[in-house]
């Protein structure tokens, strides 16, 4: 059952994926330079903040657990402002790095003042982001020219672009869901109860660390190649545990496509919707996604 | 060969000190049933027997052997511990928690077989939960949640099982069902260690007894050398009488 499930969600995905690549029409060359690396960089994107965002919420066992709390989205704005200052090209890893290195900040601190707890990771990442953030807003007042800049970073930039990238892109989430796949039965033990992971043989803080590290490249390569993309992680983790039980086999893979379809669909909506002006993907996501999520907790309450 | 000994185990939370000193010897092949008043200890200790926590001072040695030099997966060859409380948001029917019990067995990369699911249905009908293997453990009552926790621990196969009051959310089908599989690996050449505020059954389902009281050691020897009055000194129960109405 849960199979066909999967079919029709790959299938769903692949159909706006073509939708996407298919409307308005346009000729082969600007459908194989432009278009069709937007849609393959909107399908990963989408992949991999849904896929961070189930590892997050299976680990700190919190269904409210999105991609970028570890401060991943703060870390790239921090390096993206630093380029700006110091005018460097910002090239997608730089950003990628900086979350990275946000991620890398919340852990030691949180390990500092709380050993290492859920709480403690959820806080500092909280205050990264905030902090950031804070000093994004300061930036501007006194650069305005950058707070276009910023703007278009906050609410998702899915170009397509840069070709190598995606394609390096795409073959790294596709590894690192692999090797998550792999990992599974650490996962579902830490999700059900650390002591008793420990008590059955788990290294719970060594994998602790490396689910935080795996869903940490996901989001940070995410928001370094395409911006900040609100709600994917979040809205299609716990879409998938409406579809798919969490401790099925094709959870992940699912939550994987359906952040993919969110993405593909909200890009190719905010391309068409109000031609020729584009829409960031962003804001298409916050749009539907909050009122979604809204739906999602009232079912929850219903339970 | 002993199965366990504590020899001047001190222990403490940061500050706080749990005890001092403290040591005793389990014989091979024995239940043991820790008891006392709640914050003395009791939990902890267990945890110290699980290989949970490393005493401060002292050293816990199993089958004769230090038990902190085990690498993680030996430990869980050794001792299975089923800890008071298990609480997950997340939907796991109660095959998919009991199947994790096989961890140990398994290679990274490998995913639980049919083999492993065998084993875990064997447990399930030990304990008489055979049928509530496709139920979401979080929507089964409490009793039947602690038994599908407690053939997760058995589905590990280890030497030793320690639970920290197995007994406390059953209803008297569900503890009559826990003491007698208790009972019943002991003649399958376990050794099991729990502590409860079920009493009565405690003391009888058990070979040794051992008292904590706020982190000293009360007593320890055979279950059979436990008396009302001394209970009632354990618990500060002042008059030992009134306990006849509760053990």
């Amino acid at each position: 059952m849960n199979k066909v499930k999967v079919l029709i969600l790959v299938s769903l995905t692949a159909a706006a994926a073509y939708l996407s690549l298919s409307y308005p029409h346009a000729p082969k060359d600007i459908l194989l330079n432009l278009r069709f690396p937007r849609v393959l960089q909107g399908f990963f994107t989408g992949f991999s903040l849904a896929v961070s965002g189930a590892i997050l919420q299976g680990i700190l066992k919190n269904p409210l657990a999105d991609p970028f709390i570890m401060g991943v989205s703060g870390g790239a704005m921090l390096v993206l402002l630093f380029c700006k200052v110091f005018s460097i090209p910002d090239a997608y890893f730089l950003p990628a790095a900086g979350g990275m290195a946000a991620a890398y900040f919340s852990y030691i601190v949180s390990r500092k003042f709380s050993g290492f707890s859920n709480a403690g990771v959820i806080l500092s990442g909280i205050a990264v982001n905030a902090f950031i953030t804070a000093l994004i807003t300061i930036f501007v007042i006194f650069r305005k020219d950058d707070l276009i800049y910023f703007f278009h970073f906050s609410f998702g930039n899915i170009s397509g672009v840069n070709h190598r990238e995606i394609i390096y892109f795409s073959i790294m989430s596709c590894l690192v869901f692999l090797f998550f796949f792999l990992k599974r039965k650490s996962f579902l033990a830490m999700a059900f109860d650390e002591v008793k992971a420990v008590s059955m043989g788990l290294n719970a803080e060594r994998e602790k660390i490396l689910f935080f590290a795996l869903a940490s490249l996901l989001a940070s390569f995410s928001v370094g190649m395409s911006g900040l993309v609100g709600f994917v992680g979040l809205v299609g983790a716990n879409l998938a545990r409406f579809i798919f039980p969490f401790s099925s086999r094709e959870y992940i893979l699912s939550c994987g496509f359906i952040g993919a379809l969110l993405t593909v669909s909200a890009d190719f909506a905010g391309r068409a919707a109000a031609s020729p002006i584009e829409i960031p993907v962003g804001a298409l996501t916050a749009f539907l996604g909050a009122p979604f999520f809204i739906y999602l907790l009232y079912r929850e309450g219903k339970r | 060969m002993n199965a366990a000994e504590l020899r001047n185990v001190s222990f403490s939370y940061g500050e706080k000190k749990i005890f001092d000193g403290l040591s005793f010897i389990l014989p091979e092949n024995s239940i043991l049933c820790v008891l006392g008043p709640n914050g003395s200890g009791k939990s902890t200790l267990l945890k110290i027997m699980a290989g949970l926590y490393k005493p401060e001072k002292g050293v816990y040695l199993f089958g004769g052997q230090d038990f902190s030099i085990f690498s993680l997966r030996e430990k869980a060859e050794k001792v299975a511990f089923v800890p008071g409380e298990i609480n997950t948001p997340f939907d796991f029917s109660a095959m998919q928690a009991v199947i994790m019990g096989r961890f140990r067995f398994k290679k990274w990369w490998q995913d639980y077989d049919a083999a492993d699911e065998n084993t875990a249905m064997e447990a399930m009908k030990t304990l008489d939960v055979e049928n509530i293997a496709s139920r979401n453990i979080n929507r089964i009552s409490s009793g039947e949640r602690q038994l599908v926790f407690l053939s997760q621990a058995m589905a590990q196969k280890a030497g030793m099982l320690i639970m920290d009051e197995p007994s406390s959310h059953l209803d008297i089908k569900h503890k009559v069902k826990l003491f007698e599989t208790v009972f019943q690996m002991k003649k399958n050449g376990l050794s099991c260690v729990y502590a409860s505020h079920d009493i009565k059954a405690s003391l009888a389902f058990s070979d040794y007894c051992l008292c904590l009281k706020y982190g000293r050691l009360f007593y320890f020897g055979p279950s059979c050398g436990m008396s009302n009055d001394k209970l009632a000194d354990l618990y500060d129960i002042g008059d030992a009488g009134n306990l006849k109405n509760f053990i």
